[in-house]
């Protein structure tokens, strides 16, 4: 499988995913003009990795700060992709802002919704 | 017809900053980020200049990929036209966000019908239907579920407040106000 790594811009995350390593993460703020089109081709890797391709371990970091309602549906497509595929060992990470009252309300959403990924909020 | 963008920031009706581009994806970063500096220099606590911000996003996005009139440039990227304004009122401590944009007419009840779908709801039902629509959607590859209403109303104080004013037979004048 080939790397997809991409730089941060204005109002795109930075994103690693890294098949050797088995380290997945997104970093920034993630409002793209075309926010599905940016998330497809990130989508598709993951289920190709997630689709018997899997590392003993594997790291999922999402670091976003603000978001847009598309990419919203685009984590929950991104979460769904690995919550249906196959892994071993999996560890998946919210990061948060410890000073925003609401940091931990998108975390509780999808950490409800995806139980069997047992995501662990981190604060930072 | 509606000028272009045009952004206006306001204390208690005493404006701190404006301007008035053609909405586009860098004319949104910029206003993003504007905003962003401006909330920050005020010292708005993190909870509301993140919902300050995403739903400045959110309305701007709207505008670009919905409005009537919208165009695609050359180098293939969006543009469109509308008014955006963001007030603070001190005795309330609360900041509104309203914009302004051409709608085509038949796509009004659409807009009626999401917007009626989260009236009254409280915070928990409005997660609650966010999670059903993310759920329920048949091909992950499509375009959205039509959370944007959604995310709105979860960040807004206040139900959401619009009004379509028709210009002509087809084209009207859509008003959107959400209050944080």
């Amino acid at each position: 499988m080939e790397n997809i790594e991409l730089k941060k811009t204005d109002n795109a995350p930075a994103v690693i995913l890294n098949y050797a390593k088995g380290f997945i993460e997104l970093d920034g703020k993630s409002y793209p003009e075309d926010t599905f089109e940016f998330y497809v081709p990130i989508i598709v890797w993951l289920e190709t990795y997630f689709g018997g391709k899997a590392q003993p371990k594997t790291v999922v970091n999402i670091k976003l700060t603000y978001f847009n309602s598309a990419t919203t549906q685009s984590l929950f497509d991104i979460l769904d992709a690995i919550q249906d595929g196959e892994y071993h060992e999996l560890e998946v990470n919210w990061f948060y802002d410890a000073d925003n009252e609401n940091g931990l309300e998108d975390f509780e959403d999808y950490a409800d919704e995806f139980a069997d990924l047992n995501i662990k909020a981190v604060a930072r | 017809m509606t000028s272009d963008l045009e952004i206006v920031i306001e204390i208690d009706e005493n404006p701190i900053y404006e301007f008035s581009p053609t909405i586009n994806e860098a004319s949104i970063v910029a206003s993003a980020s504007e905003i962003e500096r401006i909330l920050k220099s005020n010292h708005v606590n993190p909870a509301k200049l993140q919902d300050i911000y995403e739903i400045t996003i959110e309305l701007m996005q709207n505008i670009l990929n919905y409005s009537y009139g919208h165009s695609t440039s050359e180098d293939n990227k969006k543009q469109a036209t509308g008014k955006i304004s963001l007030s603070y009122w001190s005795k309330e401590d609360v900041y509104i966000i309203s914009t302004t944009n051409l709608i085509a007419l038949n796509t009004q009840d659409k807009i009626k019908s999401k917007i009626a779908e989260v009236a009254g709801l409280d915070n928990k039902a409005l997660r609650k239907l966010t999670r059903e629509k993310m759920r329920h959607r048949d091909d992950k590859h499509e375009r959205g579920a039509g959370l944007g209403f959604i995310v709105m109303a979860r960040k807004s104080s206040k139900p959401i407040e619009y009004n379509i004013k028709a210009i002509d037979e087809q084209v009207g004048n859509f008003t959107i106000t959400l209050v944080i």
